[in-house]
């Protein structure tokens, strides 16, 4: 009896802890899988195996830093088993249409349509820093790289966004209205 | 630190914190507005990233809806909870419960990917359709209706080809299930969602709508329009 209930204490505390970071998780799934299919099960796969790796967190409050090690390597892994197909059966532009969703804001959907291009090594560190808030250390640790690198990639990252920006003819938060 | 030097950091880490960047961009207006510009499209680039979430999208895409429409809003509201239910409460209970009977584990599906519960014209792509077919080894014959979706899931260990078509109160997801043999057909009922699993051969395939949905018709031309080869 009492094993039992401290199993669903625990799983309670799981739950409460995963909770909290789940959109979270989704939205780096996403933007790395740059696919919701693909992102779903990132995210299933990273929670299953953060509940079996569990009683190895040993610091809760490294609770997200932990889960998105765990979701990379598990979105790693299913993209890798699902290259081949993916790589034939859904041409980006599909998927970029897919993405865009019901939000209607040029301004935006410009700029999201620029991130969804960027090369999957310039993207990732931006959106860890920009939407997670990470420092350059926390992306170098999460992408084991040298801070160097990423600093050069962010740097690049942000050139290109401009760039593509500039060419749809868009400045600063002006664009359309005057 | 030197505006070029600045502006690297700056490039990188528009909202870098030391001494001497700091002191840089007070003496520099060029630089200090170069920062701004990249302030500002940090915050764009945010909101950009800030995809809706799927249970999210249905939401607004309810709000936009024709009036008509309204009464399927406790069926998404359902979806969204049971989104809940398979990233959080779920995991634990199903990691140490036996595999979930089949109508459990077809109801479980409903909340896989959200993003498939679109009501659309848009028929899914002819490779995305023809991969899917042809690993479930299976085949559908062209008065199938619109296809708007394809993939292949896992239900219960075994992969199924998991199709949406449209139905008249939206999508309808079938689940062609080649591997689960049953002797008669098995009701489902969910979170605002109804459908049944119909034996077909060896194996049996599942349709479920939204509540009201006309199934009947549609589970004819289902069960006349794919073949698999037993
Ligand atoms: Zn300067
Ligand atoms: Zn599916």
């Amino acid at each position: 009896m009492n094993e039992t209930e401290s199993e669903l204490a625990r799983r309670r505390r799981f739950e409460a802890l995963t909770r909290a970071h789940r959109d979270d998780l989704y939205r780096y799934a996403f933007w790395l899988a740059r696919d919701h299919a693909v992102a779903d099960d990132a995210v299933q796969e990273c929670l299953l195996r953060a509940w079996k790796a569990f009683a190895s967190l040993e610091d809760e409050s490294r609770a997200k830093p932990w889960l998105m090690t765990i979701l990379r390597r598990e979105h790693a892994r299913l993209y890798e088993r699902k290259r081949p197909d993916m790589v034939a059966m859904q041409d980006l532009s599909q998927r970029e249409n897919a993405m865009l969703g019901s939000q209607h804001n040029t301004d935006i959907d410009d700029l999201r349509a620029a991130i969804f291009r960027l090369d999957d090594s310039y993207r990732e560190p931006l959106v860890l820093q920009v939407l997670m808030g990470y420092s350059t250390t926390q992306i170098a640790e999460q992408m084991n790289l040298q801070q160097n690198a990423v600093l050069t990639r962010l740097f690049r990252a942000r050139k290109q966004l401009k760039l593509a920006l500039e060419r749809r003819g868009l400045r600063g938060n002006d664009g359309g209205a005057a | 630190m030197n505006c070029l030097e600045y502006r690297q950091i700056c490039g990188a880490e528009p909202n870098h914190r030391d001494a001497a960047f700091a002191e840089h961009e007070a003496q520099c207006s060029g630089c200090r507005a170069y920062a701004n510009e990249l302030r500002e499209l940090d915050g764009r680039i945010r909101q950009a990233l800030m995809i809706e979430l799927p249970g999210q999208t249905e939401a607004a895409q309810e709000q936009t809806m024709a009036p008509a429409r309204r009464s399927w809003q406790p069926a998404r509201l359902g979806l969204a909870a049971s989104f809940l239910a398979a990233v959080g409460l779920g995991v634990g209970v199903w990691l140490s419960a036996p595999p979930p009977a089949l109508a459990e584990a077809v109801t479980g599906h409903l909340s896989h990917e959200r993003h498939a519960w679109q009501t659309t014209d848009n028929p899914v792509a002819r490779d995305v359709l023809d991969a899917v077919l042809k690993d479930g080894d299976i085949e559908v014959r062209q008065n199938f209706g619109l296809i708007s979706y394809a993939r292949t899931c896992n239900i219960r260990g075994h992969d199924v080809p998991h199709l949406m078509i449209q139905g008249e109160r939206g999508p309808v997801m079938l689940l062609i299930m080649r591997e689960e043999k049953i002797d008669q057909a098995i009701p489902l009922r969910a979170d605002g969602y109804e459908g049944l699993i119909l034996p077909v051969g060896d194996g049996s395939i599942a349709v479920v709508g939204r509540e009201g949905e006309a199934l009947e018709p549609l589970t004819e031309q289902i069960t006349q329009s794919v073949d698999w080869s037993f």
